[in-house]
């Protein structure tokens, strides 16, 4: 016997295979979305400091927006800068 | 100056508490939070440390106002508060959490960081906020920051001055404490 | 004029004189007494009575003498014409049962003796009635003699033929047997019965039901005065009934004959009812009373000279079923006694009717839709009798009896539950009955574990039933509930633009208060719409664990898709928000957004790996490369748990895996893709030397499967090794296989080791008895992919205990009511808090009891 296989659909979950499971700024998971997204994935994106410490895109703007001086990453108060 | 430790980043209790309530036929972790708005974020962090399960700390929303909490802190065991049970007050702004909020104690405590009116000089609440503390982290502080005092800039001279002799101010604590 | 009416005057006359008027007495009584032996009464007699009696009233012996006629009047009644007249019965009075049985059976009986002994007594009686006449009449000349002289006088004689009437009638009925008035209800059925077959027969009543309009009232009396060949039968009857009445039987015979009337209506309506739900029968059967009693009664009334009343009053007498008050052509204006009798017999026949239906109301809210005209009928009889009561009660009675039982299932319930709203909002637009009626209905189906899945199929599975609804086959009832709602706004927007003068005026006569039994907070009937969705809900206790179960549902039918085909889950989802609001249906929808992403990016990651292979490489020397392969990519955070079970997969297919993960990675940096290989949908073929099977299967059925390419038999331990699974999950999976007959079971070496073998040739599979088909379904057998509703609730409970404990910490005391609200407030998501007061009641005294929490006057507070 000789088994043909005509289609297999396969089931998956992605993540974002941050080192943390939540952000720091919403506490929401990271393979969720922040609060003021609706869908996660593409549309809430995560983003990386050159410290390594991941937020949502989002909140780490508002983080940065809302710091009056040189804006620090939440986690280890190093000078917040984005990974390239 | 006195800075507690930024939260070390293990999975937040949230998480690994979750996963705890999963079945165990459910090999995976289950996380289920969808948040739209400040609201939702005070509602998760009170899920949050309603099952973190933190000995001696705790809060929970005044009245019908996620925005109004009350806090509980035992004094730790093995400092002249132990003991003791203090309540505080917690107010939070819409900014939050890009702002501290701002966090009294309500009961009379001697304490040379806490004023009469209970106000606390604790510099995570002011210009060392970061957005990744939460209500947890902040009772955290302030049960450490009541065995460790910054005496360098009190707000209660009386009581950093008189730090020093610990069975001396023990004796002051109790007498300006009032049970809840 | 004292002595006229004296006897006590005879006291003072002489002994001659006395002798005088006993002689006359004598001589009148015996003139009474051939007058009453003769038929007719002779001018011989005649001229000798006038005489006598004028001497003996002289001498004040008026009143006796009219005694004396009229006690000799009663004896002989009594003795010839009465006892004639019952012995006539006598046969079928002293009868048995059975043999009355037979008697009725007889086609001229009652009719024939009836009548004839009838016909004789009222004879006997009228020549007693000439007899009376001849003493009245001579009466009533001495009396004018006397009136000459004295101006006031009364005519004593003037009484004798009403004292001769009641003296004949109570005559007859001190002799009465018991069985006359059931003879006359006999015979009056069986004329009746008569009656109407000669009108069905002869007239076409019932064709015109489809030519008149029920608006037209006025038309519907087609009555004419002559009943063509029924005229006949009815003076027949006519003449029974104003003999009985002559003899003193008026009520009697009324009696009678209503109670045939009645009993033929009855009748009428069973006929007309019946069994058959699809068509009205209130018009035909309002037609019919027009056409048969109405018209016999008007026939008969009018042959007895009572109808022929032109009263004012009656015009205002107005039958609530009739809008104009109702006239027949015969007379004109209705008599009141007719119009009273159509009250009645409508009156009657509506509660037959309802009375009927109500009693099979079950039946007929399952034939539902179906039946709706059996349920217009039964509306209009309880607008008119105002029984909805009796309606509640006994639907109520016959769904605990039929339906809430444990034979019934669960989606049966439920379809009967939704048609019952259906039904009863027709009849009771309010929904106060239904209310009533529900609730029975909605305390069972709370307490059968598998209700929710079933409300939640029935909602948004178009296969789940709805047959025969006014909707598309295949339709949900979301489907179709929304559908009702868009033509409801459509019907109202109608109405609106529409409203002139007359509608407003009809609105407004339409007007009717809410029942009394209707509770005043709920608003008033206008406002309020019986919603069938929040009636589901309302079984549940709360949309959340609606939404939940959906979500559920949703997911297990996401990842057994094999295609991306989510058009009707998107449809349903829309339909869904409308009803529980969009941030209720937020994760099912990034659900649904998956599976249109994963679409995307699947076809994404084909095309480009795709000209990446390079040609002759190692998967399409295995035959098979990327094109069988297709992927669906979740947001795990937002489905429902996924059950993840160890599976290692052919590794020619792995491998395949490995590369579609990897394409992901490079595409979505720095998103990685993990698979949770026990899930998806896999369809295969498998080729035998002498023929090929399709199958579509899970991975794990795959999986084993192709571990029998290399080698046609397996022990279990091995097998499940090889796989990666534990060998008694194995053993259960592998069934699949053998129901199939693809392969068999074997004892192995060990007892709990039993070995598996392909079933090669056509020949043994045919030995096994199962037929080779072209391409089989996946079997029901296969393990949920997602954890069920029920096993996600018990983790509940912890999380509130943990808030109720943060809660008192924080407060010091609480009341039941605030710990509820506050919970109310603040548990609102993952899980929800929507238990009841009850509920949480019953879990404090359980934190009590394990001492955790204490409760002192209503206040409770952390144990110390």
């Amino acid at each position: 016997m000789k088994v043909k296989i005509l289609q297999w659909h396969a089931v998956g979950s992605w993540t974002w295979d941050a080192q943390d499971e939540t952000c720091g700024i919403c506490r929401m998971a990271f393979d969720g979305c922040c609060p003021d997204c609706k869908f996660p994935g593409d549309d809430c994106p995560l983003i990386w400091g050159v410290c390594n410490h991941a937020y949502h895109l989002h909140c780490i703007l508002k983080w940065v927006n809302s710091q009056n001086s040189t804006p620090h990453c939440p986690m280890c108060r190093r000078e917040w800068q984005f990974k390239a | 100056m006195f800075q507690p430790p930024l939260p070390q980043h293990q999975p937040s209790t949230l998480i690994s508490r979750q996963k705890e309530r999963v079945l165990p036929q459910f090999g995976m972790k289950l996380i289920f939070l969808y948040v739209k708005s400040k609201k939702d974020l005070l509602q998760t962090e009170l899920m949050a440390l309603m099952m973190s399960g933190d000995p001696g700390i705790s809060a929970f929303p005044e009245g019908d106002d996620i925005f109004h909490w009350r806090g509980t802190i035992n004094g730790s065991t093995g400092t002249v508060y132990a003991g003791m049970v203090y309540k505080l007050s917690l107010s939070f702004n819409t900014d939050y959490p890009f702002k501290p909020p701002k966090v009294k104690f309500e009961s009379p405590c001697f304490h040379p960081n806490v004023d009469l009116h209970g106000n606390i000089c604790l510099d995570i609440l002011q210009d060392k906020w970061s957005s990744a503390y939460d209500v947890r982290t902040i009772l955290l502080s302030i049960q450490s920051l009541l065995g460790e005092p910054n005496n360098d800039s009190p707000l209660n001279t009386q009581a950093a001055a008189l730090w020093s002799n610990q069975e001396e101010f023990r004796k002051i604590v109790e007498k300006h404490y009032r049970p809840t | 004029m004292a002595m006229l009416c004296d006897p006590e005057a005879l006291d003072s006359l002489s002994e001659d004189a006395i002798a005088g008027i006993l002689q006359y007495w004598a001589h009148f009584c015996d003139l009474t007494d051939s007058l009453l032996s003769q038929n007719v009464p002779s001018c011989g007699l005649d001229s000798q009575l006038g005489p006598t009696i004028a001497t003996l009233c002289d001498h004040g012996l008026a009143s006796l003498l009219q005694d004396h006629f009229l006690q000799s009047l009663e004896e002989a009644f009594k003795k010839s014409a009465v006892k004639k007249f019952w012995q006539q019965f006598h046969s079928y009075c002293d009868a048995s049962a059975i043999e009355k049985a037979n008697f009725h059976e007889q086609d001229n009986w009652p009719e024939e003796i009836l009548s004839k002994s009838l016909k004789e007594i009222c004879s006997e009686k009228r020549s007693q009635e000439n007899c009376l006449l001849v003493l009245v009449e001579n009466l009533k000349s001495f009396e004018d003699r006397i009136a000459k002289r004295e101006s006031e006088i009364e005519h004593p004689s003037s009484q004798l033929m009403s004292r001769y009437q009641l003296m004949a009638s109570s005559v007859l009925l001190t002799t009465l047997p018991w069985d006359f008035p059931d003879i006359l209800r006999i015979y009056f059925k069986k004329k009746l019965e008569e009656l109407n077959s000669m009108i069905a027969d002869g007239d076409s009543y019932e064709l015109e039901i489809n030519i008149h309009d029920s608006q037209n009232d006025a038309d519907f009396y087609h009555m004419d005065t002559s009943m063509c060949g029924c005229n006949g039968l009815v003076m027949q009857i006519g003449k029974v009934v104003s003999d009985l009445r002559s003899l003193g039987f008026t009520s009697m015979a009324e009696d009678a004959y209503s109670f045939a009337i009645f009993l033929l209506l009855k009748s009428k309506v069973n006929e007309l009812a019946g069994d058959d739900y699809r068509v009205p029968v209130l018009w035909s059967l309002k037609k019919w009373i027009r056409a048969v009693p109405l018209q016999f009664l008007h026939d008969l009334l009018g042959y007895l000279g009572d109808s022929i009343e032109y009263e004012k009053e009656s015009l205002n007498v107005k039958s609530p079923l009739a809008s104009q008050p109702s006239s027949f052509p015969g007379i004109g204006i209705p008599s009141e006694a007719l119009v009273r009798w159509q009250l009645r017999l409508e009156y009657f026949a509506y509660e037959t009717l309802q009375d009927l239906r109500i009693g099979k109301l079950f039946e007929i809210i399952v034939d539902y839709p179906d039946s709706s005209p059996a349920i217009e009928d039964l509306k209009r009889c309880l607008e008119y009798t105002g029984q909805h009561s009796k309606l509640v009660d006994s639907f109520i009675s016959s769904l605990k009896y039929r339906l809430l039982t444990a034979g019934a299932s669960t989606n049966d319930i439920l379809h009967q539950y939704v048609s019952t709203i259906k039904a009863l909002r027709t009849i009771d637009p309010a929904g106060v009955f239904l209310e009533a009626v529900g609730e029975p209905i909605r305390d069972y189906l709370r307490g059968r574990k598998d209700t929710i899945k079933c409300i939640v199929t029935m909602l948004t599975d178009g296969t789940g039933g709805n047959s025969g609804g006014s909707g598309n086959a295949g339709d949900s009832l979301l489907e179709e509930l929304n559908r009702d709602a868009e033509n409801q706004d459509g019907a109202d927007f109608e109405e609106d633009g529409g409203t002139d003068e007359k509608q407003a005026w009809l609105n407004a006569e339409r007007w009717e208060p809410d029942p009394v039994e209707a509770d005043p907070l709920k608003g008033s009937r206008n406002r309020r719409k019986i919603d069938i969705l929040e009636l589901m809900v309302g079984i549940i206790g709360s949309k959340d664990q609606l939404v939940n179960e959906y979500r559920v549902m949703l997911a297990e039918k996401l990842l057994n898709k094999s295609d991306y085909d989510i058009d009707s889950e998107i449809r349903t989802l829309e339909l869904l928000k409308i009803h529980f609001g969009e941030s209720s249906m937020q994760k099912c929808e990034i659900m649904l957004n998956d599976l249109i992403d994963s679409k995307r990016t699947n076809a994404n990651i084909k095309a480009t790996l795709g000209k990446a292979a390079a040609p002759g490489s190692e998967q399409r020397e295995m035959n098979i490369s990327l094109d069988i392969l297709d992927a669906t990519i979740i947001s795990s955070n937002f489905w429902p748990p996924i059950q993840e079970e160890e599976l290692n997969i052919p590794s020619s297919v792995n491998q395949l895996l490995s590369d579609y993960a990897k394409r992901f990675h490079e595409i979505k940096t720095p998103r990685k893709l993990m698979w949770k290989k026990n899930l998806g949908t896999v369809k295969l073929e498998l080729q035998f030397e002498d023929r090929s099977m399709r199958f579509t299967v899970s991975p794990v059925h795959a999986a084993i499967i192709m571990q029998f390419q290399e080698k046609p038999s397996w022990s279990s331990k091995i097998l499940a090794a090889e796989i990666g699974m534990p060998a008694d999950t194995l053993n259960r999976r592998i069934s699949f296989w053998i129901s199939k007959g693809i392969l068999t079971e074997s004892a192995g070496r060990e007892p709990d080791d039993p070995s598996f073998t392909i079933v090669d040739s056509m020949a043994d599979l045919n030995k096994n008895g199962l037929a080779s088909e072209g391409c089989q379904l996946m079997e029901e057998e296969s393990e949920r992919s997602v954890a069920s509703v029920e096993e996600q609730l018990i983790k509940e409970m912890t999380v509130f205990e943990k808030f109720i404990m943060g809660l008192l910490t924080n407060y010091g005391t609480a009341t039941l009511d605030k710990i509820h609200n506050t919970l109310k407030m603040f548990c609102i998501s993952e899980p929800t808090y929507d238990k009841s007061l009850h509920q949480l009641q019953s879990f404090l005294s359980d934190l009590i009891s394990e001492e955790k929490i204490e409760m002192r006057d209503g206040l409770y507070s952390l144990k110390k």
